[in-house]
């Protein structure tokens, strides 16, 4: 197991050097002038040489590489071009909003996706079953940011149990955090919700019909015993890649969920980015999913060798 | 419109019969139909906009802001006081064209790039499938947003973007279905007959791929519409003005607090129009992958064939033991039917089959796959599966008739008093769990052992049947078992509970050769220790030969004979027990390899012949065999068994 974790702790660093140099290359392709973009059209050839200088655009590409990656490194991810901010300090005070709104969409769209997926796939086609189906081929086509206005509408403005948007922090109003996060989260877990209960539910059928299963009704095992200690664990390993991937939709999609409730969080930011191409916040912003991205990845791969004995490196 | 159409003209005449079946049948679902029909009517309204719509989608009125649903405006007018149902409309051309153009940049793109490097293999294929790998585990969304700030915001960008990232889902589609083709015969003959590369490419392989990348195609269309709107939503996508469902949620949203009825007509149409190819996409999935069941109404009718009388010659041991032991039997099955609903009619996979098993012996089931052997075995513990029943007969064990007893009676007969082993010891064992843990699933069941004192017994049994270092192997996983040492951790399993009755299906058939016998040696011991009943369900009467007492011939669900083992195999009394011997290259060999088919096939159950089931493929049928059922007489079921037996060489 150890050994599982260190190949895949090596991997994620691979792609994450590979990630921050196409980040890089990608702002040295766009076509927009960081200079001009800080200082405005106005500005006179030398100050624009002076501003170039201080970013350190006047050295070749290469050596600009070189000092960024280390920097990046480091944890400087270099100022905003537009409000001069340090951009990790940025990326820190804004981390707890996308974080907890991920988080909480990743356990309602797990809970509530396996707890559906196994009821269903046990019992195909009974009322349940069928009940679930529909629930998710409507949460399959609804999008989830349309739900969210939905919600807020229902919720926040007609019988104001939630707050419409904005955001409290922990530290100021514990409850009022919380409250604040629900729709969101309700939101934000729909998608990811409606494709683990659909994979889980193919899975659990798939893995009902099989010998093994079989092999434990003949010795006896009753339903409850077969369906929980062996159905579900074989059901599960073959949807772990796509519960994984799914974790990661939730993570890019949160900025979808920020703009609808105005939370402060990465996404609201990348978003604020990438309208005023604002390069070194956009980087440090998409870093720091990419970094979010490959966690996921991790536990799933720690999962899935606690689980198969077959992806365990021998 | 649809992908399906775009997808016909690529097929060649050899596909196209195939291709016909599966969009005939996609016409046939009434919700695909419905689909279809949405589709087009959404597809038309957005190419006439500008005769359906009330109003221009851009016509300001700003007396008119935010208003409700009216006779003016059915769905009311947005925050400049343009008219919401003229911009739904409208903004089905964006929304759909945006879609529509991606997928098939995508598809046209990915498909090509997939067959490519499908077709050249190796290197290129390695490399590219890593680069495809690292696409795909990054987010749509992200994607789109990077393509977007290197690009520049609006529609062309976003098309793009989305087209890049749908084009991954072709390649490995492509890829997939060309390394598999490419190994098939034909395309060798194509590339030995002198055909192009191209034409061999896209003449002879590509319309191997249509079904999946038409279910592809709808799916996708389905998602891209969502991520549009998205970016849509999020500024990034369309321009704020234009009419498009995205873009128009986004203004719903800024004024959700005022005129809340805003974001519902263009996120019921964005809704509506993904729904619409997810459940096309999902029926054509269906039909693409469920294509050998068998479809209601081509069966001839079943009802035809009478049921035979279930009180079989052979139904107590006496007949058929030697004269010493006069036993009843412990298990006693007669006149058993299974049924399965197909079309209007069952189809009767098991026909009034009865035999009985003595205390001790070995009793065989032979014939072909098909034949009806492991459907008799599992129907014994109340495993037939669904949505077959037992619709006639009875199986007797110790006065109690499992054939009627509930599932709770049944669960404390399993594994206890009757177990099973199956046929492919791989596939029998759970691949997640270790050996361990499932060979104390019978204890566990019955006799409420601790874990611990259920794995002292289960390392014991390990032991007894032949597994090395049987502590220690407790904790291994099937995949670290051979297939003989699997089988064996299976038999420890089934005699956990020293069962009275073991049914043995195919137990050495997965086997190599000689661990076959050694398989079955053991069993045979094991069967003395215990004094168990077996009954040995096979195809290969090398394996009858060696091990059974009696036996019993089946043939499309019916016992066509039965007997001492020595009497049926010295005088076999029905032309299927003869041809089954002919084909087998030495009988007398004890453990001989598989048997050569004889021609043809096992009828299926739905499609039974008149008369005796086996007449079409026998030499010696009459034209009273083709007429009326053949019971079971005095351990044959054939009308010339007397004839047979006087022709005997």
């Amino acid at each position: 197991m150890r050994k599982l974790i260190v190949n895949r702790l090596a991997a994620s660093f691979g792609v994450l050097f590979l990630v921050s140099t196409l980040l890089f290359f990608m702002a040295e392709l766009s076509p927009i002038d960081p200079v001009t973009l800080s200082l405005g059209d106005s500005a006179t050839p030398e100050q624009e040489a002076m501003k170039r200088a201080e970013l350190g655009l006047d050295r070749p590409a290469l050596t600009r590489y070189a000092k960024w990656l280390g920097q990046a490194a480091g944890g400087d991810l270099g100022r905003s071009y537009l409000h001069g901010h340090d951009v990790a300090n940025e990326l820190m005070r804004r981390l707890p909003v996308t974080l907890a709104l991920c988080l909480g969409a990743m356990a309602i769209a797990l809970v509530v996706g396996l707890t559906a997926g196994i009821a269903g796939g046990l019992q195909p086609g009974s009322i349940a079953d069928r009940v679930i189906t529909l629930v998710v081929s409507l949460g399959l086509a609804l999008p989830g940011f349309w739900l969210g206005l939905l919600l807020a509408m229902a919720f926040a403005v007609h019988l104001r149990w939630f707050p419409v948007i904005g955001y409290t922090p922990l530290s100021v109003d514990p409850l009022a955090w919380m409250r604040g996060l629900v729709l969101p989260c309700v939101g934000l877990s729909i998608h990811a919700f409606s494709v683990i209960a659909r994979q889980v539910r193919g899975a659990v059928i798939e893995a009902s019909a099989s010998t093994y299963v079989q092999t434990m009704r003949a010795a006896g095992a009753s339903s409850r015993t077969i369906a929980f200690r062996f159905v579900v664990k074989n059901a599960i390993v073959p949807v772990l890649s796509v519960i994984g991937l799914q974790m990661a939709v939730i993570v890019s999609a949160s900025v979808v969920m920020e703009h609808v409730f105005a939370l402060p969080g990465i996404g609201s930011m990348l978003l604020e980015a990438i309208v005023t191409n604002d390069m070194p916040l956009l980087q440090g912003g998409v870093l720091l999913v990419a970094c979010f991205v490959l966690a996921i990845n991790l536990v799933v791969d720690i999962f899935l060798g606690a689980l198969d004995p077959r992806a365990r490196p021998a | 419109m649809t992908s399906s159409q775009s997808a016909a003209p690529q097929m060649t005449d050899l596909d196209a019969t195939r291709a016909s079946t599966w969009t005939d049948q996609l016409l046939r679902r009434p919700a695909s139909l419905f689909c279809l029909a949405a589709l087009a009517l959404l597809a038309g309204t957005a190419i006439f906009a500008p005769l359906v719509a009330p109003y221009h989608p851009e016509a300001v009125d700003t007396l008119r802001r935010l208003q409700g649903p009216s006779i003016d405006h059915w769905l009311g007018t947005d925050s400049l006081g343009r008219d919401v149902l003229s911009r739904v409309i409208y903004g089905a051309r964006v929304s759909l064209g945006a879609a529509v153009v991606s997928v098939t940049l995508a598809a046209v793109a990915g498909t090509s790039i997939g067959l490519l490097i499908g077709y050249l293999g190796g290197w290129w294929d390695s490399v590219a499938m890593r680069v495809v790998d690292a696409l795909q585990s990054i987010p749509a969304l992200v994607f789109a947003f990077a393509i977007i700030a290197l690009v520049g915001k609006g529609i062309v960008p976003t098309t793009l973007a989305v087209a890049v990232i749908f084009a991954i889902a072709y390649i490995r589609i492509a890829r997939g279905v060309m390394l598999r083709e490419r190994q098939r015969r034909y395309v060798d003959a194509a590339t030995a007959a002198g055909l192009p590369t191209p034409r061999i490419i896209f003449g002879e392989i590509l319309p191997n791929m249509v079904g999946p990348l038409v279910v592809e195609t709808a799916i996708l269309l389905g998602s891209a519409q969502l991520i549009i709107a998205m970016l849509s939503f999020l500024g990034l996508g369309v321009d704020a003005d234009a009419a498009d469902w995205g873009s128009m949620l986004n203004d719903a949203r800024i004024y959700q607090g005022v005129h809340p009825f805003l974001s519902i007509p263009s996120g019921l149409a964005i809704t509506f129009s993904v729904l619409l190819f997810n459940v096309l996409g999902d029926d054509l999935r269906d039909i693409l992958t469920g294509t050998q069941r068998p479809a209601a109404g081509r069966r001839a009718p079943q009802g035809a064939v009478a049921l035979s009388a279930p009180a079989a010659a052979d139904a107590s041991c006496g007949v058929a033991k030697d004269e010493g032991s006069q036993t009843g039997g412990i298990l006693d099955v007669s006149g058993l039917t299974i049924e399965f609903p197909v079309g209007n009619n069952g189809a009767r996979v098991l026909d009034g089959v009865s035999f009985s098993l003595c205390a001790g012996e070995t009793f065989g089931l032979v014939g072909e796959s098909g034949s009806g052997k492991s459907q008799t075995a599992l129907a014994i513990l109340g495993l037939t599966p669904k949505p077959g029943m037992v619709t006639a007969g009875s199986v007797h064990f110790e006065g109690r008739n499992l054939a009627t007893a509930g599932e709770h009676d049944l669960r404390r007969v399993r594994g206890k008093e009757i177990a099973m082993i199956f046929q492919d010891p791989m596939a029998a064992f759970s691949p997640v769990h270790t050996i361990g843990d499932q060979v104390i699933v019978p204890l566990q069941a019955h006799a409420k052992l601790s874990r611990a004192a259920a794995r002292d017994r289960a390392a014991d049994l390990l032991d007894r049947v032949g597994v090395p270092n049987a502590r220690r192997r407790l904790d291994d996983y099937p995949h670290q078992f051979s297939g003989g040492m699997a089988q064996r951790a299976m038999i420890a399993m089934a005699l956990t509970c020293e069962p009275k009755v073991l049914l043995a299906d195919e137990p050495t058939t997965a086997l190599d050769v000689t661990i076959q016998a050694q398989v079955l040696d053991l069993l045979h011991e094991l069967q003395q220790e215990m004094e168990m009943a077996i009954l040995l369900i096979t195809h290969d009467l090398g394996v009858v030969a060696a091990t059974c007492d009696r036996v019993g011939v089946m043939y499309s669900g019916q016992i066509v004979e039965t007997g001492n083992m020595s009497d049926v195999f010295d005088t076999p009394r029905h032309p299927y027990t003869r041809a089954l011997m002919e084909a087998t290259p030495h009988s007398s060999s004890a453990f001989g390899g598989r048997l050569p088919t004889i021609d043809g096939r096992v009828p299926p159950p739905w499609n039974l012949p008149q008369g005796c089931r086996f007449h079409p493929r026998c030499r010696f049928a009459i034209k009273a065999c083709t007429v009326a059922p053949v019971p079971l007489m005095d351990g044959s079921r054939c009308l010339r068994a007397g004839e047979l037996l006087m022709a005997e060489v």
